[in-house]
């Protein structure tokens, strides 16, 4: 059986390490103490409305130095509402014609955003659609390079660093949030974490559940692309979005 | 295939000094980043005492990396995934190009990636046909410029802007200009089209994680996600030891990471990748291939003395404080790694003697060990391979460099316990001095292998009597009194 | 108060053999305070000179002559931290593997103080009467502030001293470009990395640079001294002994 090279490189790191394939670490995949854990989800979702607004106001400190634009909403449509403004606002990176892909998924299909974009002859392009081979993958991969907006969610946003954390799905693909030159995340203040202490506890519960929790993929979003590699002067949208926008729906209590 | 250079670095560190372009990137670049990073270390929550908690995550992984990488490439495999474990350089090299010969690549993107600059991965892809373009900015500069980087973050420093106008003017046809931004956009038009064409993509990795059965590439720009996503095949290498046991290590590792590397609370991008495009999802490559590499590095972690230098995590920090290179620039160091850890790993890599100058031509001053996130004891190993280098080291192939100079410590050894002949020294050396001072009573050009300090300085001449000699006629009159 | 303390200095090979008037220095500073000094006899060199060069055998001699010769010393106190470094860090290092020195470094290494670092840390004086009439700036050097972490102490000591005024040069804790053999072995990167200590030296409009080594000061002094510049160089003791040369 080909092991493409395992067992005799596996076995020189033991020669290495002088010690034999038998031996066990019984504590090296532990994770924190289930009370800690337990400590800081409940610290979460117990979390006051107040205080998680406390947190939205860090972000927004957090997201000026990135180029990042934070806007806090009270409901989903004022947020469709801003994204409609937005999307009237700028003109596409490539070509005339103006497209904006979006993620399926449920705070985006709240929002009701399909029509009003159609009405303004924004065309609307859905990430996955129940054909899933090879001709959607090329389908979606052509589509979003030509759209000027890609509009997703999030699993969580980290307040601390203005951080998006976006796990990829049937229907989260990652070039929504990559190939067009505009993105925009619409999430809820509920999904707002205090740092990626908060976020590492809560990825660890999600495995705990479920093991394959992040499948193939899972991305942490810091502001629009940037690049500072000529004479270390800051340009945004290297290759990535050059703009990035993450609306708050707060509630309105 | 493999461009090692390490025998010119007394040279290439002159031309890198007389060059008032590099002078000054070098010193932008180390004000920027390398004044930064201690103060973003002390407003670390927890301190910068951080580092050595990231140390012991990196050292235990280490020292569990054969459970670690079967944990991984289970994980990868169940996924659909390809892992292909390499010996050394050509081995990785030769699957990767095979991978690429069997979906009839003919061009690929690559994100930035050390580990295939120490294997030689672009000049094989060339000699077989197959273009492979770079596409981090810088990357893609010096890839334009046929030259090869000279940073590990930010690997064309070296270049003005008017030097990147005048090669995108000539090289992608767009009008001369020196605007950051402009040059910028026209880097992003051309490269847009080679992600959108490319057959494969290639990445390195950050840091992996054992229990998650991941990679995580880190980028700014957004092209190692371009590079992951897009192409059909996505091929990754990884240096054998850049992995960790559990997810929650990576929460101190990214924040430690991404201060050392360019100052960032967090960097733009950090993706986890753990295999192909799933059943259901739209994208993501077809094929993954992860390509783990030993490549000499089982050397390293036999030896208990060198094996920390495999927490390294390649962030640069190290590059930014040094003062040496400050001054003589990635270039010198003649291999994929350069400033500090290149002046440890490229040694223990390509041969100690062969890179005796990286081991000797360091001030140890000690800055690198400050800066860096995982807290690696650099200038411990530097001495190390010092002592390597003076009395030879069959484990490691090392010689002894200098005959010559080992006789003169001897003796010195032998004089240095006998204040009587410590004083004869010092005697022939004030007699010898002499024929050397000049009128202001400093000496200005001194013979042999002490040439070198006054090629630039003056050197004042031993006294007529040490302080010794007269501390003890002074005991000798106190006594009497 | 002093009157029962003693210490016994451990004078630096530089500043033996080049610069005994800072040896004495040190001898001053002490009187000043009314503690005895001693300087054992046999004293030569703390060995770093070899270890830095690789040659740990050589080194390891030297280390294990200084360890007999300070052994029966109370306290020991050295006008460099690079020799203190040495004692202090590097000695545990070279003898771990010598069951009958290494307890014997560690507990050479416990006796063992830089100058400003015994002044301030362990007798609690920053001030010692000292005067000088011009502009001090500081060079922190290496093994002194990154390797036995004294960076406080003495500029505690120069804010003391009277009718000067300290000004911090720009990057006064970046390496001076010294690094002991380096400097003849790699003349031209040693210089490029000292010409910009200088200019940060001239840019403080200081007339006296000082610090706790004499290898740094040697260095930039043989610099200033090329380029016939007059600021000069002073070990922190000939300051604190109130010369003013």
């Amino acid at each position: 059986m080909n092991d493409y090279g395992q067992a005799k490189f596996l076995n020189n790191i033991r020669k290495a390490l002088r010690v034999d394939c038998k031996r066990v670490c019984p504590d090296l995949f532990c994770r924190q103490s289930a009370e800690e854990s337990m400590l800081t989800i409940d610290r979460i979702s117990s979390r006051p409305h107040s205080l998680r607004l406390l947190l939205l106001e860090k972000m927004i400190e957090a997201a000026k130095p990135l180029n990042l634009n934070v806007i806090p909403v009270k409901t989903l449509p004022e947020a469709a509402q801003e994204i409609i403004k937005l999307a009237s606002e700028k003109k596409p990176e490539w070509g005339d014609e103006e497209s904006v892909v979006l993620w399926k998924h449920p705070l985006i299909e709240e929002m009701n955003i399909v029509e009003i974009l159609r009405e303004r002859n924004i065309a609307v392009i859905f990430s996955n659609q129940p054909d899933t081979g090879q001709t959607e993958r090329d389908r979606l991969v052509k589509e979003s390079a030509g759209s000027f907006i890609g509009i997703t969610s999030a699993d969580y946003c980290i307040a601390e660093t203005g951080t998006l954390v976006l796990k990829t799905a049937p229907g989260n693909e990652r070039i929504v949030s990559l190939l067009p030159s505009i993105h925009v995340a619409v999430i809820k203040l509920e999904q707002l974490i205090a740092d990626f202490k908060e976020l590492y506890t809560l990825l660890d519960k999600n495995l705990e559940n479920d093991p394959e929790w992040i499948e193939n993929g899972m991305t942490f979003i810091t502001g629009p692309s940037k690049t500072a590699d000529i004479e270390a002067t800051m340009v945004h949208g290297a290759h990535g979005p050059r703009e990035l926008y993450i609306y708050v729906v707060t509630g309105t209590c | 295939m493999i461009r090692i250079n390490t025998e010119n670095y007394r040279d290439e560190a002159i031309k890198g000094i007389n060059d008032p372009v590099l002078q000054k990137a070098l010193a932008d670049l180390q004000v920027r980043f390398g004044r930064g990073t201690a103060e973003a270390y002390r407003n670390l929550p927890e301190g910068p005492g951080l580092r050595r908690k990231a140390h012991e995550i990196r050292m235990k992984a280490v020292e569990n990396l054969d459970i670690l990488l079967e944990r991984l490439s289970e994980k990868i495999r169940a996924r659909g995934g390809h892992v292909f474990f390499a010996e050394d350089a050509d081995a990785a090299v030769k699957y990767c190009l095979e991978t690429a010969r069997k979906h009839n690549v003919r061009l690929a993107v690559k994100g930035k990636s050390m580990t295939t600059e120490e294997i030689g991965l672009n000049n094989a892809f060339a000699a077989a046909g197959i273009e492979i373009a770079e596409t981090d900015l810088g990357e893609y500069i010096i890839q334009l410029a046929g030259e090869h980087p000279s940073h590990i973050i930010a690997p064309a420093i070296h270049k003005t802007r008017s030097e990147i106008g005048l090669l995108f003017s000539e090289k992608l046809k767009i009008p001369f200009t020196t605007d950051p931004e402009t040059l910028t956009r026209a880097a992003r038009k051309a490269l847009r089209e080679k992600f959108l064409s490319a057959g494969m993509g290639i990445s390195g990795c950050n840091i992996a994680c054992a229990e998650t059965g991941h990679i995580t590439v880190v980028s700014n720009e957004g092209n190692i996600r371009m590079s992951t996503t897009l192409p059909k095949v996505h091929v990754a290498f990884m240096g054998m030891e850049r992995i960790t046991a559990r997810l929650s290590d990576h929460d101190i590792l990214f924040r430690l990471l991404s201060r050392g590397a360019a100052v960032q609370k967090m960097a733009g991008y950090v993706s986890y990748i753990g295999g192909p495009r799933q059943a259901g999802h739209a994208d993501g490559p077809d094929e993954f291939h992860l390509v783990i590499i030993d490549n000499g590095r089982t050397k390293i972690l036999a030896d208990e003395e060198f094996r920390e230098m495999l927490c390294c995590i390649r962030c640069g920090a190290c590059l930014n404080v040094c003062p040496v290179y400050g001054k003589i620039g990635g270039h010198a160091y003649g291999y994929a790694y350069s400033g500090p850890v290149g002046a440890v790993v490229t040694p223990l890599l390509v041969g100690i003697n062969r890179a005796k100058d990286l081991c000797l031509g360091e001030t140890l001053c000690g800055a690198c060990k400050d800066a860096c996130p995982v807290d690696i004891d650099l200038p411990r190993m530097l001495l190390l391979l010092r002592s390597k280098l003076a009395d030879g080291d069959s484990k490691w192939n090392a010689g002894r460099e200098n005959t010559g100079e080992k006789m003169l410590y001897g003796i010195w050894s032998e004089i240095v316990q006998r204040r009587w002949a410590y004083d004869a020294m010092l005697g022939l050396s004030r007699e010898g001095s002499r024929l050397f001072t000049g009128k202001d009573g400093m000496i200005s050009s001194l013979p042999f292998f002490l040439q070198g300090w006054t090629e630039s300085r003056d050197m004042k001449p031993p006294a007529r009597k040490s302080f010794m000699r007269q501390w003890k006629k002074l005991e000798k009159q106190r006594r009497v009194k | 108060m002093n009157n029962n303390r003693k210490v016994t200095l451990f004078i630096q090979c530089i500043i033996d053999g080049i610069y005994p008037e800072v040896g004495f220095a040190v001898v001053r500073v002490f009187e000043k305070l009314g503690i005895g000094v001693e300087c054992p006899a046999e004293q030569t060199c703390c060995g770093q000179p070899a270890f830095n060069s690789g040659y740990r055998k050589d080194a390891k001699q030297a280390a294990e002559h200084f360890i007999n010769v300070f052994g029966d010393a109370e306290t020991i106190v050295c006008p460099s931290g690079s020799c203190v470094n040495m004692v202090r860090n590097h000695y545990p290092e070279l003898l771990k593997d010598d069951r009958k020195w290494l307890p014997r470094a560690l507990e050479t290494a416990k006796r063992t103080f830089e100058l400003s670092e015994y002044l301030v840390d362990v007798l609690g004086i920053d001030d010692l009467g000292a005067s000088y009439g011009g502009r001090i700036t500081y060079h922190d050097s290496c093994h002194l502030m990154r390797g036995i972490g004294v960076k406080e102490q003495p500029r505690k000591l120069i804010k003391k001293i009277r009718n000067a005024e300290f000004v911090e040069m720009y990057d006064s804790d970046r390496c001076c470009g010294f690094g002991g053999a380096f400097s003849v072995k790699y003349p031209e990167i040693s210089t490029a990395i000292l010409e910009d200590k200088i200019k940060n030296i001239i840019s403080s409009n200081a007339d006296v640079v000082t610090g706790c080594d004499m290898g740094c000061l040697m260095n930039i002094q043989g610099i200033l001294s090329r380029k016939r510049l007059s600021i000069k160089t002073l070990h922190i003791a000939q300051l604190l002994a109130g010369e003013s040369i």
